[in-house]
């Protein structure tokens, strides 16, 4: 069983605000109490640079990062070799974009993403495709925001060169057929990548049997630090990346005029990392792994079908992101109330939500609307917040009217 | 709904919301002053003539929230038939009604002593400011 009233004790900041109901988890999540006492445990007992010191703490630091890197790698079905570490899944989905695809793309090449994408997983394809002249093709989706699946075969071709799709989305909750996309992408030669930002904390995530040449996540939504991220790659593909950045730390000899490169992922992570971050997101995956993830995903499914209902039982609320497979994200828009005007009514009611674009701006456009209000529901989130939700949104409406 | 709420949204602002002035397609001859929320990409269009040294032909298209669009309907009505001189006063002085560094109640109308309610919402102060602050430059700009 997952019992939300519990899992609340041990988030500090919402023990502190009892009164916060916390709904904007696909922004950031809280962080429980272990996370933060990792960071504070670092600095106060392990504080030394890595790789680099020979006294036992730097050793106990170097120790501590790469321990992280093997429980990544396990938490995703990978090998430790495979774990680079980022600022965020913007920056994995950057350097994937500018130091992995744009030296290969050429006049004629193709990049696909899919017209839900944030534009973290847009832009940086975007300007590779520019200083390329290649192009960027976007797969379409339905009315209730499912991907066109039938179309992206189409799009498909031996000039497919990278297919770039998010796992689930920010702004309207569908879950992706990502193992159907990487096949299928795979049959033209094409590479994958997916955005797991917004399914690392609630889905099963195997990079083996999903077959992605690259995932990225940010450990800040998945109950960690801001400011550290994973990007997940396969050998062949990491190996033939250009790192992002040259220094110390990713070289192994060096004279004035030359240097030869350390293996990956160390050519990756130029200069001191963000060690704290590290140790936070390790002890994030612990507290996530400790768990039921079956029951947390079966609770936040009841859960989202509960708001889901309550909502819709509101007079004049559309729901935007209908897709039958869909994650805890609700993005809702109410008649005669702008987003913001939403959101600051249910700010001064304690409850956090997100209002505008999200982020996707061609996609609200796609929508014909300027942005959206956004309740995304996490392991802490009760029933009680969501009546509470559903009472802001429809006083919200009488109060515009 | 509670009274920050209520001081927010006052009638005043609530009216200029839903009937506000001078909202429609521009018309073709006029000057446009574009206003942009970065945060939320709403989006309003100032249409501005000066004949002589008065701003005429004022009016605004878009969309955004209640504050922003009451905001631009006040923008509208205080600003039309005012000359160049005037106006950059006029905007001068709104901004400082909603500036939350702000302390005092300057505002000698009612239209801007409603938006003084923003300074206590931080995360709207760009709703009701931003306008103001690009019809500013403009106005700034054509004084050059």
């Amino acid at each position: 069983m997952h019992y939300p009233e519990q899992i609340r004790l041990q988030f500090p900041l919402l023990v502190r605000n009892p009164e916060l109901a916390w709904l904007d988890n696909a922004a950031t999540t809280q962080k429980p109490a272990q996370v933060i006492d990792a960071i504070r445990m670092l600095y106060e007992s392990d504080n030394a640079n890595i790789n680099r010191g020979l006294y036992d703490i730097a050793v106990r630091a170097t120790a501590g990062y790469e321990s992280v890197r093997k429980v990544v790698a396990e938490f995703i079905g990978a090998g430790e070799g495979n774990i680079v570490y980022t600022s965020g899944t913007t920056g994995g989905v950057n350097m994937v974009a500018r130091c992995y695809l744009q030296p290969k793309l050429k006049a004629g090449s193709e990049v696909l993403i899919s017209a839900m994408e944030h534009h973290a997983n847009l832009i940086p394809w975007q300007i590779a495709c520019k200083n390329s002249g290649a192009s960027l093709r976007v797969i379409p989706i339905d009315e209730d925001g499912v991907l066109n699946m039938g179309e992206f075969r189409n799009m498909l071709s031996a000039n497919t060169a990278m297919v770039a799709v998010t796992h689930v989305s920010n702004t309207l909750g569908t879950v992706n057929p990502v193992e159907e996309i990487i096949e299928l992408a795979h049959s033209v030669g094409a590479r994958v990548l997916v955005d797991a930002a917004q399914s690392i904390a609630h889905y099963p995530i195997d990079v083996s049997e999903m077959n992605a040449d690259f995932l990225a996540f940010s450990a800040h939504k998945m109950f960690g630090p801001t400011g550290i991220g994973v990007l997940y790659g396969k050998e062949e593909v990491l190996s033939e990346m250009e790192p992002p950045n040259y220094g110390g730390d990713m070289i192994r000899t060096v004279s004035y005029q030359d240097c030869t490169l350390a293996d990956i992922p160390r050519r990756l992570e130029a200069g001191t990392p963000h060690v704290a971050g590290v140790f936070g997101l390790g002890e994030a995956i612990g507290f996530i792994q400790h768990l039921d993830r079956t029951a947390v995903r079966e609770s936040l499914h009841d859960l989202t079908t509960y708001a889901t209902e309550q909502l819709l039982g509101v007079n004049g609320v559309t729901l935007i992101g209908r897709a039958p497979s869909k994650s805890s994200i609700l993005s809702f828009t109410a008649p005669g109330v702008h987003p913001h005007d939403m959101a600051t009514v249910l700010g001064t009611r304690q409850i956090a939500v997100r209002a505008g674009h999200h982020c996707t701006q061609p996609l609200m456009n796609h929508f014909g609307i300027s942005g959206t209000t956004r309740a995304s529901i996490s392991i802490y989130n009760t029933r009680d917040e969501i009546d509470r939700l559903v009472s802001g949104v429809r006083d919200a409406i009488n109060f515009f009217s | 709904m509670n009274d920050r709420l209520q001081e927010l949204y006052k009638s005043v602002i609530l009216a200029h919301h839903k009937n506000p002035v001078g909202f429609g397609p521009l018309a073709e001859h006029v000057q446009v002053v574009e206003a942009t929320n970065t945060m939320c990409g709403d989006t309003f269009r100032v249409g501005v003539s000066i004949q002589g040294d008065a701003l005429t032909d004022l009016g605004f298209e878009g969309h955004g929230c209640a504050i922003s669009r009451a905001s631009a309907s006040v923008l509208v009505k205080h600003l039309s038939r005012q000359n160049l001189k005037a106006a950059r006063g006029i905007c001068e002085e709104f901004l400082k009604v909603v500036d939350p560094e702000c302390q005092n109640n300057l505002a000698n109308s009612d239209d801007f002593e409603a938006f003084a309610a923003t300074r206590e919402f931080p995360g709207r102060h760009t709703c009701a400011a931003l306008v103001w602050e690009k019809m500013l430059e403009y106005l700034i700009a054509t004084a050059e």
